[in-house]
């Protein structure tokens, strides 16, 4: 593992300037440099395994974002890419799906207790919005509600962008503060009788902000009030599926959704994902409009089904939660060592840190610039993600670095970025 | 309630490009000499709606929103329509006036003023090779941009949805090329917005690296995000705060169009 004094992204760079030529904004959305650290931080990366990546600049980093949380089991486990080898080779992308679509149907229906039934498109984003429509095809009501501040994607309805949008876009999208079961019931009395769907993550993780782990009775009291209402609960686990739970975040936390979508994790990183609902809403699902180009490309479902089967073979959650354990009391004790009151929210398996004395990320953002400078990818306005991949020896360095980047705050004055 | 387009855009004339007279009577000799010896103030006014007063001050003039001393001669403005024809030099019914009707002589160099601030708004491509010209202009659209932020706010509706779900907080704006700086303050109902340092520590700092990015962003001809990757644009601290003014500062565009 390099330790370099300083850490070079010209190439990064030199590809970002060819980019802006010929791509929009060079490198749009989650991905941009203006969200994370430009300058300071890889652009372009160029191969992986495991718990690592290499930049093209040569740079290695332990991946604590792990794409943004689809690597769930390391980076190019071999069983998955196995896997997805072995259907690429007897075929892509072809007229009609492939027998794996009806397996990994099978095995998710068998994995998550009230589905009756799975689709599957490419991006989490397709199956919220599809969800959507499903709820508002089987009660013939407008109205979404959603917790202010979550993320369900990148469509109209949704989209934190700004650009391109109409007030028709989001006009019977309505939110309620998160763990705030009393403004929630509130909302649904006013629009009493036209909410279609209710959508929730199954914690709230917040770009730009600590994520807040439900409420007792929070998730419990939306079921019953939905369930009261007729309104359907779509549970949103894009991003925590198969980090807390094989059968859907929502045995993590004891309650029980409609419909619920998964994507990132699901495939190890192959673009995959998923919606599955009750046997109820089976009939109007089969009456929403569901393709694209590339949604029943077998490989990326071949990956799933060895990716679900390694996470249940291997422990993999289990794993991650010990993993996570580990990394939080050791971050917290280095946040304490070096006088740092640090805020550190989330599941252990996908946990944010943020500094207490501020809410404008300078410190953040300074600390984590240093982590990367240091060869451990951390995300400051961003959860992070543990795979299976992080063992004792990528928590122990991460510590190691993270112990450094607490010590170089002492020379960042408040307010500004050094 | 959102206002409609022409309310919004009277807004921005009567608080934003209005304003911009003080800042064109310091760039400009011509305009400086045409302001020197004001001695009325000189409202405008939209019946229920903004206005704003171009008053005497150290032999020049400056431009209030705040009620108009005495002695003030008033433009009345019946409607958004006719005040924003009026300013964009389209035909209209001239303003009915009010109170010190004996300045009434002296509106011609109101008139005169606001034509050479519509020029240097507005100037030709031509024009626009001149640097002093060039700076000028870009000294005016900032003015401009800094007062139409708490009228977008107020008043454009994809603005006030966008800053409904912004962190409040403290932004500035340094374009250090052109020897600009800028402040304004989201507290999650208003904004306010002036020239100069910010009066508290901001909680996020947007730099811009030269004059040409600088230029380019005024004249709604940059690639923001881009201009980050690169480094041209600088943005430290509460990433989603300037986000939230970016589509702010991206809506005078929709109403006051730049030069082309």
């Amino acid at each position: 593992m390099q330790t370099p004094v300083t850490r070079s992204f010209a190439k990064s760079i030199a590809l970002f300037e060819r980019a802006v030529d010929v791509i929009p904004g060079g490198i749009y959305g989650h991905n941009s440099p203006a969200a994370t650290m430009p300058g300071c931080s890889p652009y372009y990366a160029e191969r992986a395994s495991g718990a690592r990546y290499w930049d093209v600049d040569g740079n290695e980093y332990i991946d604590l974002l792990c794409g943004y949380g689809p690597i769930v089991l390391g980076h190019h486990h071999p069983e998955v890419e196995e896997a997805a080898d072995r259907q690429r080779r007897a075929g892509n992308t072809f007229n009609h799906p492939a027998p794996v679509m009806v397996e990994l149907a099978e095995r998710l229906v068998n994995l998550v207790d009230f589905a009756a039934w799975a689709v599957f498109g490419k991006n989490g984003s397709d199956m919220t919005t599809w969800a959507l429509q499903v709820a508002r095809e089987s009660t013939g009501r407008k109205k979404i509600l959603k917790s202010a501040g979550a993320y369900h994607g990148s469509h109209a309805w949704c989209t934190p962008g700004h650009g391109g949008l109409i007030e028709e876009d989001y006009a019977h999208i309505h939110a309620f503060p998160w763990n705030d079961l009393e403004a929630f019931n509130d909302l649904v009395k006013r629009h009493q009788g036209q909410i279609a769907g209710v959508i929730v993550t199954a914690f709230h993780h917040p770009a730009f902000g600590d994520s807040q782990l439900p409420a007792p009775g929070f998730h419990a009291g939306i079921q019953e009030t939905c369930r009261r209402e007729g309104i359907v609960l779509i549970l949103d686990d894009v991003r925590s599926g198969f980090r807390l739970h094989p059968g859907g975040s929502h045995r993590f936390f004891g309650f029980e959704p409609d419909l619920i979508c998964f994507s990132k994790a699901i495939a190890n990183g192959h673009p995959l994902s998923a919606a599955l609902g009750r046997a109820e809403l089976k009939r109007a699902a089969s009456r929403v409009f569901l393709t694209g180009s590339f949604w029943n490309s077998a490989p990326p479902m071949a990956a799933a089904l060895a990716t679900l089967g390694i996470i249940e073979r291997d422990q993999v959650i289990e794993k991650m939660a010990a993993s996570g354990a580990r990394l939080r009391e050791g971050m917290q004790a280095a946040a304490k060592r070096h006088g740092r009151s640090i805020r550190y929210t989330g599941p252990d398996a996908m946990p944010f840190l943020t500094f207490a004395e501020e809410t404008n990320f300078y410190l953040s953002q300074a600390f984590c610039r240093e982590a990367v400078r240091l060869g451990v990818y951390l995300h400051p306005h961003h959860n992070w993600f543990l795979s299976a991949a992080h063992e004792n020896a990528e928590i122990e360095e991460t510590l190691r670095v993270a112990d450094a980047a607490f010590a170089a705050l002492a020379d960042v004055p408040r307010g500004t970025f050094a | 309630m959102s206002a409609s387009f022409a309310d919004t855009l009277a807004h921005l004339h009567l608080a934003a490009v209005l304003p911009a007279l003080e800042d064109l009577v310091r760039l400009s000799p011509p305009a400086a000499e045409l302001a020197r010896g004001w001695n009325f103030p000189l409202r405008l006014r939209l019946r229920g709606g903004p206005q704003a007063t171009i008053v005497p001050r150290d032999g020049s003039i400056a431009v209030t929103l705040d009620p108009p001393p005495r002695g003030a001669l008033t433009l009345n403005f019946l409607s958004a329509r006719q005040l924003n024809r009026t300013f964009l030099r389209q035909p209209a019914l001239p303003p009915a006036p009010t109170g010190a009707l004996w300045h009434l002589f002296q509106l011609q160099r109101f008139t005169k003023l606001t034509q050479r601030l519509d020029a240097a708004l507005q100037p030709t491509r031509e024009a626009l090779r001149d640097p002093a010209v060039m700076e000028r202009h870009l000294q005016l659209l900032f003015k401009v941009l800094i007062g139409a932020l708490p009228v977008l706010a107020a008043h454009d509706p994809v603005a006030g949805h966008t800053l409904a779900s912004t962190p409040p907080g403290v932004g500035a704006i340094r374009m250090d090329g052109l020897g600009l700086r800028g402040w304004m303050r989201w507290d999650g109902r208003r904004l306010v917005a002036a020239p100069g340092d910010a009066p508290s520590p901001p909680d996020v700092q947007i730099s811009f690296r030269d004059a040409p990015t600088a230029s380019a962003a005024l004249r709604g001809e940059l690639d923001a995000m881009a201009a980050v990757g690169l480094g041209q644009i600088q943005i430290r601290g509460l990433i989603p705060l300037a986000d939230g003014l970016s589509v702010a500062m991206d809506r005078v565009e929709s109403y006051l169009k730049p030069a082309t």
